[in-house]
């Protein structure tokens, strides 16, 4: 079940937030959490039942471990369960991967499994990892096995994030406060989700289209076509996801839940680093808290920094996908980090504007192998980007420009205020009625054309 | 009153108000004859939605016969045909599977007493829909969709004539006749006709196995509803026919067979029709008919096959 989607729309979620509230203010706040949570299972169900023993198990146990090492502070029991959570996901995740390099480098045949990913399972392991290395230090208070299962499970966040931590949202579930129907934080959430949705429906599927075709034909494009294939592509990338994750905020904020900005205009960065604080915030501080700062930080030597910045980027990369063009795109934000980190000791300071676009042709360049489904389409499309293949005749990548409006009004949204930056000023007046009013019958007539897709990042 | 709370019955009101006249506005115009429209309607844009949701109700109701096939039939023009209401289901660059879905959307309504079928080789060359575009979904984005406002947008473009070369004023009219000629003729006829003598492989007459089985599941559902079947060969360029003859025989005799007994079958790639395929005055390239040649082939298979006015 979509976000996106009619039956979520109109029949999942008001049904969830009627309940929910009744629940909460006329029988008890626990039924209404534990009403949540069971519509939180329902949503992880629908897209494959079997899946679900998967998440009621991972919770179980990680609850069971976390409690322990409250009390024991057992770093092999730490070591060992973080282990078990990499192993469950590198079954369903790597495996075919691992299988299809041994073939390669050993001469073997050995069939491939075809494991179908759990959805979420890449979000949910490490939201888990991080709660249970807390435990291990003590930086959990005491929780309820119902309130560490909706931090788990919260639906808004269960698919494809933003990644939150346990310490932001077990304290909202325990909250009083967060029971009863609240004007603010629903007409917010209604207006940050309409938002979010627009960015989905409108702009990234328009996107897609396009995406779609050039990737299917990399090896006929020319450079023109190869330039707009590779920026239509991070554009589409940045409306979708970012998209997805305003959806997500204004759906917790309809139930008093306040969930982490993960974009905040991230092709304004001026440089990788900036980059990094904008883009996907809350993996970037995953990565930071949980493997970066292990691993020795930047309080080591230059080279043990440099070594620690490529390390976390490698494993980013692989954290999103099973392949080699995946691993490629962590190593290249890596290496550029700390090109970054060696030029800013220089202290050359350059014009914004530049700066800006530098960076961006950066990211850009590096989507590339972020989005090719092999090496081979990879290298003809970035081959074509610099002019070394030839445009195939008779293949065209635009049939028809009536999008045109779109990518317009895409291209100036990539730069003008965020939706993390709207909704802060949202306020209950005219401008914003007529905003939200345009946004609702926008998203209908989207939600009523046949052209809808799955998000990006549920393949992760 | 809680501001917030205001605002939200206010606007949230205002949306609903709006919804209900878009949707009101739409339900009026009825550009696919859904709701209450029983004049004649055009198609505007975007073919095989807009043949798809006229056959929901408006092909069915108003008419006896029914053209099918890819954009080789898509340019006979039904309203040729005096004493006939046969509308022209075909669609360009069409395949079995999208013919077969406009098709049983029209059968679902009423039963025609006759279809018209093209046989070429592309129509049975693979099968799925090839795009999103005909799509059970599309009935409700006739209450206010992006499909929608893009045809109303095109049928504006077309009523001033704003873009003549792309979106010619008359290129459709209401009996689903697609004239597409001046749009597809690049060059020459003959030099199309040389140059595709050059290319290898130009006509692939093998047949999708898929492909073949809703063939037959869309020949059977009309038989079953006593639709008589009236199935022609379309005429090919002679020296292109020629070229391919062993290939193309092979693909009529496999064809033939699915529909012995069941419908009438006309060729029109015999030596007694060379007088037409010898004539590229009758093309417009290497295989879609001209003006000329889409009457004369028309009316041939109206004699040919037999078709009578209804009593």
């Amino acid at each position: 079940m979509l976000f996106s989607s009619t039956e979520f729309i109109f029949l999942f979620l008001p049904v969830c937030l009627l309940v929910y509230f009744f629940l909460a203010k006329r029988v008890a706040y626990f039924y209404a959490k534990a009403w949540l949570l069971a519509a939180s299972l329902f949503f992880y169900a629908y897209w494959n039942p079997a899946n679900v023993w998967i998440i009621i198990l991972s919770c179980t146990a990680n609850y069971a471990v976390g409690k322990k090492l409250l009390h024991s502070k057992n770093k092999s029991l730490l070591l060992i369960t973080i282990a078990l959570n990499i192993l469950v996901l590198g079954y369903y995740k790597y495996t075919d991967f691992f299988i299809a390099n041994l073939n390669l480098v050993a001469a073997q045949n050995f069939p491939l499994l075809h494991i179908i990913l759990p959805i979420g399972i890449s979000f949910f392991t490490f939201q888990q990892v991080a709660f249970l290395v807390d435990s291990y230090q003590g930086k959990v208070p005491d929780f309820s096995f119902s309130d560490y299962c909706l931090f788990v499970t919260f639906f808004p966040q269960l698919i494809a994030g933003p990644i939150v931590h346990h310490g932001e949202m077990m304290p909202q579930f325990a909250n009083p406060q967060s029971r009863t129907l609240t004007w603010e934080n629903f007409t917010k959430g209604l207006f940050i989700f309409n938002m979010g949705l627009a960015k989905k429906l409108v702009i990234a599927d328009s996107l897609s289209v396009i995406v779609v075709n050039g990737y299917q034909h990399a090896s006929a494009l020319g450079i023109k076509e190869a330039w707009i294939t590779s920026l239509f592509y991070s554009m589409q990338l940045y409306f979708d996801f970012s998209g997805y994750s305003d959806m997500a905020i204004g759906l917790g904020l309809l139930f008093n839940i306040h969930l982490p900005f993960n974009f905040n205009s991230p092709y304004k960065a001026i440089n990788i680093q900036d980059f990094w604080r904008r883009w996907h915030i809350t993996l970037s501080r995953f990565l930071r808290d949980y493997i970066y700062i292990p691993l020795g930080g930047s309080r080591t030597s230059e080279t043990q920094t440099s070594r620690n910045l490529l390390l976390t980027f490698l494993i980013g990369g692989f954290w999103h996908g099973a392949g080699w063009t995946f691993i490629m795109w962590g190593a290249l934000h890596g290496i550029a980090l700390n090109i970054h980190r060696a030029f800013s000791k220089l202290n050359i300071k350059m014009p914004n504007a530049f700066a800006i676009l530098i960076t961006f042709l950066f990211v850009n360049i590096t989507w590339v192998f972020f989005r090719a489904n092999s090496w081979d389409t990879a290298i003809h499309i970035l081959r074509a980007m610099v002019g070394l293949n030839e445009a195939q005749t008779g293949f065209t990548l635009i049939n028809d420009y009536y999008n045109l409006p779109i990518w317009i009004a895409a291209t100036v949204l990539l730069f003008g205020k965020n939706t993390n930056e709207i909704g802060a000023a949202f306020k209950p007046t005219l401008v914003y009625g007529l905003k939200f009013v345009f946004l609702i019958l926008l998203n209908l007539l989207f939600l009523n054309s046949s052209i809808s897709q799955e998000f990006l990042y549920f393949d992760f | 009153m809680n501001p917030y709370k205001k605002f939200l019955f206010r606007y949230g009101g205002c949306s609903l108000l709006a919804v209900v006249l878009l949707v009101g506005i739409n339900i009026w115009i009825d550009l696919y004859g859904l709701f209450w429209r029983k004049d004649a309607i055009n198609v505007y844009s975007d073919e095989r939605t807009s043949k798809y949701l006229l056959a929901h109700k408006y092909v069915p109701e108003n008419f006896e016969g029914y053209i099918l096939g890819p954009s080789l039939s898509a340019n006979l023009n039904p309203k040729e045909i005096p004493g006939l209401r046969i509308y022209n289901l075909s669609m360009m660059g069409a395949n079995i599977t999208e013919q077969n879905a406009v098709l049983q959307k029209a059968l679902q309504k009423g039963t025609p007493r006759f279809v018209i079928l093209c046989l070429h080789p592309y129509l049975t060359a693979d099968h799925g829909m090839k795009t999103g575009m005909i799509n059970p979904k599309e009935y409700y984005g006739a209450f206010g969709s992006y499909s929608l406002y893009k045809a109303y947008g095109i049928a504006l473009v077309r009523s001033l004539n704003l873009m003549p070369g792309k979106y010619p004023k008359n290129q459709f009219n209401d009996y689903g006749y697609n004239f597409y000629n001046h749009i597809l003729q690049k060059m020459p006829v003959e030099d199309k006709i040389n140059a595709e003598l050059q290319v290898e492989n130009a006509i692939p007459t093998a047949i999708d196995s898929i492909a073949l089985t809703e063939f037959d599941s869309m020949i059977n559902s009309l038989t079953d509803k006593k639709v008589a079947i009236i199935a022609y060969y379309h005429p090919l360029p002679y020296p292109l026919y020629k070229k391919y003859q062993t290939q193309l025989d092979a693909y009529k005799q496999k064809i033939s067979n699915h529909l012995q007994g069941k419908a009438v079958v006309l060729d029109f790639n015999t030596e007694e029709n060379a007088a037409f395929t010898r004539n590229f005055a009758n093309y417009i390239d290497h295989g879609h008919v001209s003006e000329q040649g889409q009457r004369t082939l028309l009316h041939q298979i109206i004699s040919n096959g037999k078709i009578r006015p209804a009593n």
